[in-house]
């Protein structure tokens, strides 16, 4: 999605007719500024992109119902109409498009104004500039919705100053959604999701007419065991999102306990304790993934020594009566044989003794072509009982190793309700006390949901048996008409496709975490002034760590300006990434592709570094940068670091009524009007072009 | 000569051997065996060790194992062994001509094997590593001179038994 331009009429601070064309390109000057004083509108702009495509405001905007511009209101007669739209003007895939909101309200003879009506238009601006009406009214905003769905405008338009939310516990659901639709792995998800149960249903709905009693009932049990199936994949994705929750209360709940400075040697401890227990626990699943590897390759060999003993005795055997090696080569006697004649030149007549002499050697030497094989069976057998013996002398080493580990383990939880229990006593600190009973209960909440879930897993297994054998038996119905055959086929053809799609879906999801977790690495070890990693979990959190005594730990207390940064660095390496996928894959329907970014105040709250790194390479990110920001956020740093990549650069201009306030700010060596001072009763700004 | 292995045909015993061969669910990469080859050994071995070779009444031929899979691990020797004690104690067994017979031996105490395995395995409550260890260790010889039988050394006693 590349922003061309944005037109508003009498939103918020916006007077009249205001228009702003947008810079965009590849490595050149791909930045656009508003520079505005406090209040001069740049929190109105950032809103005009959002509500103009989603009818919706960000959370900061402060009286969303009120989106009238003051000037406006005031100038319009008592019964007349106020007019307020903004229109946006942006291209897709080579596709232009042109959306416009607008809010129509009477004003009423106090002064008030009622909303008469809402509207929205799309339009597809074709090549020759003929405008496409998307119509009906009602396709508008789903159409919007494909083009960047709503869920998604968090990450492209937003206020730099909150976007550490990104980075809070609780992001993960967005976090999570905005990589999975941006990167358009959902359609591989949809896709899977549609073939088993729309397509499969269209299949089988043509073989319901074969009138056989048993198998419309066999049908029938199938439909239920889908259904079954469903329900229970719901039930065990909620008991999953409430472990999560669970998970996020627990956690947060500690972090508090953690900040109370009387428990503080206790809540460390815990801490240590954990790590402990962590560790521990890894250890223990090391050790029994070594000891199932050895079983894997040598446990079979428990059972063999009879087996081994039998085999080696029969082979010496053979030596011993010389069977092996071998005196004469078996085709020597054959040949003979053949010849009718011996060395000796004695002919060798048929039921001769001379013939029964040799047949008998012919028996023995049968042996001789089995000869090295038997060679190598007889060493593979030594082979085979050290690797026995081996077997047994690490399960020994193993089975100790992990009940020592085990015995640490439940010290160690010992030692940490010790800790718990401390924490909860109300002598100690009545707040800390307080959070542990609430840590208790949500761990209790969580213990619960686990075990639910457990049940869950398991009736959900019972379904997938049940569907397996009824599949069957279904199948075996079907392949007895040709037609049944047929729908087989393509049932099974079906499911295969679905699961490649879910296999699909499970790659791309692995290979994008690990790129966005790359990137964000990347960018933050750049960044960032501290000692720490940034990374994206599998379960999409993105997370600070440190090293504590050589091992990862959770860094807890970021500040707010790190969390910034944590949270720009996910957003601009997502934007990233849907970037080389669109040019990866262009033309397969996807709708991952460019993506501007949208910021107001994006430096705010940063110290200098911070703010000069961030504007360093966010430009290098994506195609199209806006920023709105005031002059102490623009100041030194940034403009130094943006300045020759700016392509558009415009001034809100503020008007307001109170005498002497006339300022200027110096853009780019020139000094531009800032705010001026005018003798209107209402505030007004302009956007003017520098 | 392309020779293959193969397990019983059927959707349980596919099930079965796709389980032996998966991470143990709660687990991060614990699986019971690394292949399908190394999960047959193991049958094969528990198979022979109960005394018991189950014919296949139908042989999955199109999951069948390449014999050199066999051969790269170095297990032929314990599958020519287990042909050899079958057709008491005659080393002709392992001509070219009669490898088929060593084939299905194998196959039979596999198949036997598997049932086994999956009652050890999953029949119970018993986690599945822990079952196939206590199997194991269940199966270990007593050591020379143990002093389970004072005085007599096992290996006589054993051949006493067997005679």
């Amino acid at each position: 999605m590349k922003l061309l331009s944005l037109e508003i009429k009498n939103f918020r601070q916006f007077y009249g007719d205001q228009e702003a064309e947008f810079a965009s390109g590849e490595t050149e000057q791909n930045i656009t500024v508003f520079h505005g004083f406090n209040g001069a509108g740049k929190t109105a702009l950032l809103n005009a992109f959002v509500w103009c495509l989603y009818a919706k405001v960000t959370e900061d905007f402060e009286n969303p119902d009120r989106l009238e511009n003051e000037r406006a209101v005031a100038l319009a007669g008592v019964g007349s109409e106020v007019r307020v739209s903004v229109c946006l003007r942006f291209e897709v895939k080579g596709e232009k498009w042109r959306v416009e909101r607008s809010r129509v309200s009477v004003k009423g003879s106090d002064g008030t104004i009622t909303r008469k009506s809402e509207t929205v238009a799309l339009q597809k601006v074709h090549s020759s500039g003929e405008f496409e009406d998307i119509n009906p009214e009602s396709a508008r905003q789903d159409r919007i919705d494909q083009i960047l769905p709503e869920t998604l405008y968090p990450f492209f338009f937003f206020n730099g100053e909150r976007v550490e939310r990104l980075a809070r516990e609780d992001a993960y659901d967005q976090v999570e959604s905005g990589i999975k639709t941006l990167l358009d792995i959902e359609r591989y998800e949809r896709g899977a999701r549609h073939l088993r149960k729309d397509v499969r249903q269209v299949l089988t709905e043509e073989l319901k007419t074969s009138g056989d009693v048993e198998l419309e009932q066999a049908q029938k049990r199938e439909a239920e065991l889908n259904r079954a199936e469903e329900e229970q994949r719901s039930a065990i994705e909620r008991n999953e999102a409430n472990i999560r929750a669970n998970n996020d209360e627990i956690r947060v709940l500690e972090e508090r306990q953690a900040a109370i400075q009387e428990v503080d040697q206790l809540t460390k401890e815990r801490e240590r304790l954990r790590a402990e227990e962590k560790r521990l626990r890894e250890r223990i699943a090391a050790t029994r993934e070594d000891l199932a590897r050895r079983i894997s390759r040598n446990g079979y060999l428990a059972f063999a020594p009879q087996a081994l003993d039998v085999t080696e005795r029969e082979i010496d055997a053979a030596r011993t009566k010389g069977h092996i090696p071998a005196k004469i080569k078996p085709h020597f006697v054959s040949d003979l044989m053949t010849d009718g004649k011996c060395i000796c030149g004695q002919p060798i007549l048929p039921g001769s003794s001379h013939e029964d002499s040799l047949l008998k050697w012919k028996h023995l030497t049968g042996l001789a072509d089995l000869e090295d094989q038997i060679i190598q069976v007889k060493s593979g057998v030594a082979r085979l009982r050290e690797r026995r013996n081996d077997l047994f002398e690490q399960l020994d080493k193993s089975v100790a190793e992990l009940s020592g580990l085990g015995t640490e383990l439940s010290h160690m939880a010992a030692a940490l309700s010790a800790v718990e229990e401390l924490l909860g006593d109300r002598r100690l600190n009545e707040d800390a006390a307080q959070l542990q009973e609430a840590i208790h209960r949500a761990q209790r909440q969580k213990d619960t949901e686990n075990q639910q879930l457990g049940v869950a897993r398991n009736v959900l297994q019972q379904i997938l048996d049940g569907l397996e054998a009824i599949k069957d038996k279904i199948q075996k119905f079907n392949t007895r008409s040709e037609q049944g055959k047929l729908v087989q086929r393509q049932l099974r053809a079906v499911e295969n496709v679905a699961k490649a799609l879910d296999e699909i879906a499970r790659i791309q999801k692995d290979d994008v975490r690990g790129a966005l977790d790359e990137q964000i690495a990347e960018i933050w070890r750049d960044a960032a002034i501290r000692d720490y990693t940034a990374s994206v979990t599998s379960d999409y959190r993105l997370q600070l760590t440190k090293l504590v005594d050589g091992r990862p730990q959770l860094v807890t207390g970021a500040s707010t300006g790190e969390k910034q940064v944590l949270a720009l660095s996910f957003v601009a390496s997502l934007v990233r990434k849907a970037r080389e996928n669109a040019e990866k894959d262009a033309g397969l329907g996807s709708t991952g592709g460019y993506y501007p970014i949208v910021m107001d105040s994006p430096f705010g709250s940063l110290e200098d570094h911070y703010r000069a790194k961030i504007a360093h390479w966010l430009p290098t990110l994506t195609k199209q940068v806006v920023v709105m920001a005031s002059n102490t956020q623009w100041r030194v740093e940034v403009e130094t670091e943006m300045r020759a990549k700016i392509g558009r650069e415009y001034v809100l201009e503020l008007h307001t009524p109170k005498p002497g306030q006339d300022r200027d700010i110096d853009v780019d060596g020139k000094s531009v009007p800032y705010v001026r001072s005018t003798k209107d009763a209402t505030e007004m700004t302009l956007i003017r072009r520098v | 000569m392309d020779r293959r292995i193969a397990a019983p045909k059927g959707a349980n015993f596919d099930k079965l051997l796709d389980r032996l061969t998966s991470p143990i669910p709660g687990t991060s990469n614990e699986k019971l065996f690394e292949t399908k080859q190394k999960a047959l050994m193991f049958a094969a071995g528990l198979g022979y060790k109960k005394g018991i070779r189950l014919p296949l009444s139908s042989r999955d031929t199109s999951g069948a194992i390449r014999f050199d899979i066999f051969e790269n691990a170095h297990d032929e020797v314990f599958i020519h062994a287990l042909a050899i004690v079958d057709a008491g104690g005659d080393l002709h067994v392992l001509s070219e001509e009669r490898a088929d017979e060593v084939v299905t031996a194998f196959e039979e105490y596999a198949h036997a094997g598997l049932l086994e395995l999956e009652r050890v395995c999953f029949g119970g409550n018993k986690d599945p590593l822990d079952a196939l260890v206590d199997l194991i260790i269940a199966s270990r010889q007593p050591p020379r001179g143990s002093e389970s039988f004072p005085g007599m050394d096992p290996d006589v006693l054993r051949n006493l038994l067997d005679a």
